[in-house]
């Protein structure tokens, strides 16, 4: 027994209720071709449960099979669920922080954040670096693409 | 030689100086994001659709192809100077190319890597443009019906084909479906599964799904399981001598005439014929004890042609059907659809610039990678060394910006998240994701493609298997699952067997 391998797969099971939970809301009218909008959802959500089903079952009986060696391992290779905070924090604080600081300021925010998950503690320079990137590519979109992105939304820019 | 006509047709549209520009700059930046782990051609395809909205679509369509095939020639740089493949359909050229380094060989590898690449890119193309055509006017006969087979030939070798498990590939396929069934119905215009959230209403956005699996899902991973870092191999002379030509070209040949047909039939990705390949190589070659100890040139000559080759021939179920066989060509499907062109057979009849130009465009851009990577491989091999850090971060802005550039909605960058959480979990299990990929962008095509022929058979099933040419497809669909199996079985028992030997 595998437990994230059994989780996976009750995962994949949990997916199929919300496709089959949706069906009714859909309409199930034919029209000439006999097939409803239902139809394909219906198989969607009937693949998931058969997917998910053997997923759990393979889970309970020792792991998923043909795993590559190396992902096998993994478990107990070295993880690091702080690097992993740092830039699922930066991607987070992108996300909340776009539409007031505009896209050049929060992004050069995630770099710095992402960088200091990959293990920088240079955050002058990462954060340098980051206005390398974002001012030209605010640059091109502004004026080239004629996408029309914020600099600073907060103040009026 | 209406062929060759429109052929030249084509040159006078790439030859233009714009558009040669923008076959450069193609070219330039698909070996950049091929030499740097990370990033892949299909994630970068997918951050620079915003330029579609502005670039004419054949310049814009060259450049995608320059940087689909440039990732190709770059990816293996990485493989040989660092061990650590970028993609599958590399790891070939990282095993014996790896070891051709390590042993002082480096430039030799990286030169037989480079010219294979050109030699099979090229014939390749050539074989590309004369069969296109042909295959584009036998298509032009397919109905719905036929469509929808295709469609589910390509929904079953993504899913059974690629990845070495065929219950996750099919997982990964659902879950695309799944995706791809949020949003309006194109049909009879209802919503489904969209939860009432307004952003959903048209549906989750392709490029959205593909930077999170790929780039967001790449970079949660490395950040959570840090990789050991490559060990770096100095460069050395670009330089081959006799025996190494000698070596050399008829691998390549082999390589490509290997890898062509893999790229047409959607086996899905250059993996198979590279493996294939390399066992063919290692069977005939005069230097057996080379391979596994420090390298065979043939062992890096041949799989990189395959590779290639297969990646060429991949634009062929695209051009002529409209249907993507790999991430790469998915995203280039939207990249068509945002210009409202409906890649398939009537393409070359109503575009017939745009597609020719492609075409010549492909010939152009193999003599570009050619003296890219060649003469300009310091470069390259710079590039290897950009921090970690800065890597990552820089991926993820980029990634942010092909998101957000949509239409401006935090709550695409909310979606990334979440897909990114996905793909890392998928990265994590083993799970494949071209097919989440090709389910979501095939998937409402399908289902409009068998409604449309269920209302013109009234409903009547068995008109699929009726209909001899559908019938055909079904077949081959059957076969798809089958073969493949046997055949990588074959190769990797024979691959594993000579190891064996080897060892002995």
């Amino acid at each position: 027994m595998k437990p994230s391998h059994v989780c996976i797969g009750v995962a994949v099971l949990a997916l199929s209720v919300f496709f089959f939970a949706g069906l009714p809301g859909i309409s199930g009218e034919e029209g000439y071709a006999g097939l409803s909008p239902r139809f394909v959802p219906t198989l969607v959500a009937i693949g998931l449960a058969v997917c998910g089903a053997l997923l759990t079952w393979q889970g309970v009986r020792g792991g998923f099979r043909n795993m590559p060696e190396e992902d096998a391992e993994l478990p107990a290779a070295p993880h690091n669920f702080k690097g992993f905070l740092w830039v699922a924090a930066g991607l987070v604080a992108n996300m909340a922080l776009i539409g007031m600081l505009g896209f050049v300021f929060s992004s050069t925010l995630m770099m710095v954040c992402v960088a200091r998950g990959y293990g920088s503690r240079r955050i002058v320079r990462d954060a340098l670096i980051g206005l390398l990137l974002t001012v030209p590519m605010w640059a091109l979109f502004d004026f080239l693409l004629g996408i029309n992105l914020p600099l600073l939304p907060v103040a009026g820019f | 030689m209406d062929t060759l006509n429109q052929l030249m047709h084509g040159f006078a549209v790439a030859i233009t100086p714009i558009n040669l520009l923008w076959a450069l700059v193609g070219c330039f930046l698909g070996t950049a994001i091929g030499v740097l782990p990370g990033i892949g051609p299909a994630l970068t395809v997918a951050m620079l659709l915003p330029l579609t909205t502005k670039v004419e679509p054949t310049a814009a369509l060259i450049m995608f192809a320059g940087i689909y095939y440039g990732a190709m020639y770059g990816g293996s740089t990485t493989s040989i100077l660092m061990n650590t493949p970028g993609e599958s359909s590399t790891m070939v050229t990282a095993m014996e190319g790896n070891l051709m380094a390590k042993n002082g060989r480096a430039g030799p590898a990286l030169a037989t890597a480079a010219i294979g690449s050109f030699v099979a890119g090229t014939i390749a193309t050539v074989l590309l443009s004369m069969f296109a055509p042909v295959a584009a006017d036998v298509a032009l006969q397919f109905g719905p019906g036929e469509y929808f087979m295709i469609m589910l030939l390509a929904f079953t070798t993504v899913s059974a084909v690629l990845g070495s498990s065929l219950l996750r590939g099919m997982t990964a396929l659902f879950l695309g479906l799944g995706i791809g069934l949020i949003g309006m119905d194109s049909l009879s215009g209802q919503t489904r599964y969209s939860m009432n959230v307004q952003e959903l209403y048209d549906g989750v956005d392709i490029v959205v799904v593909a930077v999170g699996l790929f780039a967001v899902g790449e970079a949660l991973f490395n950040a959570f399981f840090p990789q050991p870092d490559g060990s770096f191999n100095k460069l050395s002379s670009v330089h081959m001598n006799r025996s190494d030509w000698k070596r050399s070209v008829p691998a390549w040949i082999r390589g490509t005439l290997i890898g062509f047909p893999f790229g047409l039939i959607p086996a899905g990705g250059a993996e198979i014929p590279t493996f294939l390949s390399y066992a063919t190589e290692k069977k005939l070659s005069n230097h057996k004890e080379e391979f596994g100890k420090v390298g065979a040139i043939e062992g890096v000559a041949g799989p990189e042609a395959a590779n290639n080759a297969a990646v060429t021939a991949t634009l062929a179920p695209l051009l002529t059907l409209g249907i993507p066989t790999s991430n790469t060509t998915a995203i280039l499907l939207a990249a068509f659809q945002n210009y409202n062109l409906q890649p398939g057979p009537m393409l070359f009849q109503t575009s017939g610039d745009l597609v020719w130009g492609l075409l010549a465009s492909l010939y152009i851009g193999n003599v570009m990678l050619l003296v890219l990577n060649l003469p300009a491989i310091g470069l390259w091999v710079r590039m290897l060394r950009v921090p970690t850090p800065l890597l990552y971060g820089g991926i993820l802005i980029f990634a942010g910006l092909g998101a957000y550039g949509i239409r401006q909605s935090w709550f695409d960058l909310l979606l990334l998240f979440v897909i990114g959480l996905l793909g890392m979990a998928m990265r994590r299990f083993d799970f494949p994701t071209a097919p989440v990929i090709v389910g979501l962008i095939l998937g409402p095509m399908a289902e409009k493609q068998l409604r449309n022929a269920l209302s013109i058979g009234q409903g009547d099933w068995s008109l699929f298997v009726k209909q001899p040419i559908s019938a055909t497809i079904l077949a081959m669909t059957v076969a798809v699952v089958v073969v493949p199996r046997v055949l990588r079985w074959h190769a990797t028992r024979s691959t594993s067997r000579a190891e064996a030997d080897n060892a002995a």
